[in-house]
């Protein structure tokens, strides 16, 4: 190869090589930082542009973010005035009351026990400790979608807090260890249900079971609203999923991250008075409703369909009122195990 | 003998690049940081599209076992 051709492909290269690096490399250092600020992005797009995405929820970050853009005021505490609070206060309140959301630690005499830090509204100090209150919540293995707004008649039970106490029955079978499982599994259901019902989970307890649909709603309900059991089994048409305040968790064979967050949703949604939707071709069912494909594998984001969060919603609304909804359900309440 | 013709006067040639007259500071400002910022924000912005609604495109992937081998 003569000195001149090589001098020919040299300056080819610089003239046209290097832009096309350089585009190229602008262009995926926008595709980096946009898979991994994807959910912010995602919700600005949601939020602010109006563009019809699903805005994955990767934990509780992403739910302070949204919290602060909603309303600034409510994740700031120390935006309080604490100049303005009276010196009276501390003879008011005794020092062993806890301190209300409103009160600084300013405001407390010297020799006061140390200060909590601030809690959420929906979180009541005066609840006692359960098995759902660990240290750090656990992440979400699965992508959740973000709760649309209510509308104006479900916004009252949306926003009224509500808390349902669950015992746990669980299939030693479903995982090596199984309490811790399910324990998790819950977590992680009251976390979705929080978000799109206002419903918080309280675990009463967890009973090892032998997994026979028929003694689940037999067991005592020790202080609990409803009796969930988590088995082994997939999910089949011949064992009912609901009972009078019970419910069967069965196992999602197409979900490897949690097979039975879908499935105790799906039966929690039952005893919240949502219908299973059996319609492959449905728009609840396209859109990964888990009252419709309760068997749909981990790349689905887990959401909601605006029929049956509205039962879900009213159904709250009514056992928050004291007329709980969990009665005895019908026999055809199976979901279609159709594949997609 | 004739007057030889009278040549318009000349306007004194500039330097070897001097500016003829001074730009406006609007034109400077569009021409070296809005066009070209405008341009490379498109650029990455259209790339973080692609990767925030797409993640599991080709480009994407590739974009991401890219930055893997530096990680």
């Amino acid at each position: 190869m003569s000195t001149t051709r090589v001098k020919a492909l040299a300056k080819l290269f610089l003239l046209l090589g290097l832009p096309v690096t350089a585009l190229a490399g602008l262009f995926g250092g926008g595709v980096y930082l946009g898979h991994s600020h994807r959910a912010t992005i995602l919700y600005v797009e949601k939020e602010w542009l109006g563009m019809d995405v699903v805005v994955p929820s990767n934990g509780p970050w992403i739910d302070a973010q949204i919290a602060r853009a909603k309303d600034p005021k409510a994740v700031k505490p120390e935006a309080t005035k604490p100049s303005e609070t009276p010196e009276t206060q501390p003879e008011t309140k005794p020092p062993e009351t806890t301190p209300t959301e409103t009160k600084t630690p300013e405001t407390k005499p010297p020799d006061a026990p140390e200060t909590t830090p601030p809690k959420s509204p929906e979180s009541p100090e005066t609840a006692p400790p359960t098995l759902l209150d660990p240290p750090v919540r656990p992440r979400m293995p699965v992508t959740v979608a973000l709760a649309d707004t209510v509308s104006d008649d479900l916004r009252g039970p949306f926003h009224a807090a509500y808390t349902l106490k669950i015992k746990a029955l669980v299939d030693p079978g479903v995982a090596p260890d199984a309490f811790t499982y399910v324990q998790r599994t819950l977590e992680w259901t009251s976390q979705v249900l929080g978000n799109q019902l206002g419903v918080d989970l309280e675990l009463t307890g967890v009973v090892r079971w032998d997994g026979a649909p028929g003694s689940l709603c037999e067991h005592p309900r020790e202080g609990a609203d409803v009796i969930l059991g988590f088995s082994r089994q997939a999910f089949n048409n011949s064992d009912p999923i609901v009972g009078d305040g019970c419910a069967l968790v069965p196992t999602s064979p197409r979900s490897r991250q949690a097979p039975h967050l879908r499935p105790a949703l799906f039966s929690l949604g039952r005893l919240l008075g949502a219908a299973a939707i059996g319609d492959p071709g449905s728009e609840a069912w396209r859109a990964g409703s888990w009252m419709a494909d309760v068997l749909a594998d981990d790349a689905q984001p887990v959401s909601l369909d605006p029929e049956s969060r509205r039962a879900m919603l009213l159904a709250k609304d009514a056992a928050a009122q004291g007329e709980p909804p969990w009665a005895p359900a019908p026999t055809d309440d199976a979901p279609a195990t159709e594949e997609k | 003998m004739a007057a030889p013709p009278k040549t318009p006067a000349r306007q004194p040639q500039p330097a070897e690049g001097e500016e003829t007259e001074p730009r406006s500071r609007l034109g400077w400002f569009l021409g070296w940081i809005m066009v070209p910022g405008l341009v490379l924000a498109l650029i990455v912005g259209s790339g973080a599209y692609v990767g925030a609604n797409h993640p599991e495109s080709w480009v994407t992937r590739a974009v991401l076992w890219l930055a893997g081998l530096f990680a």
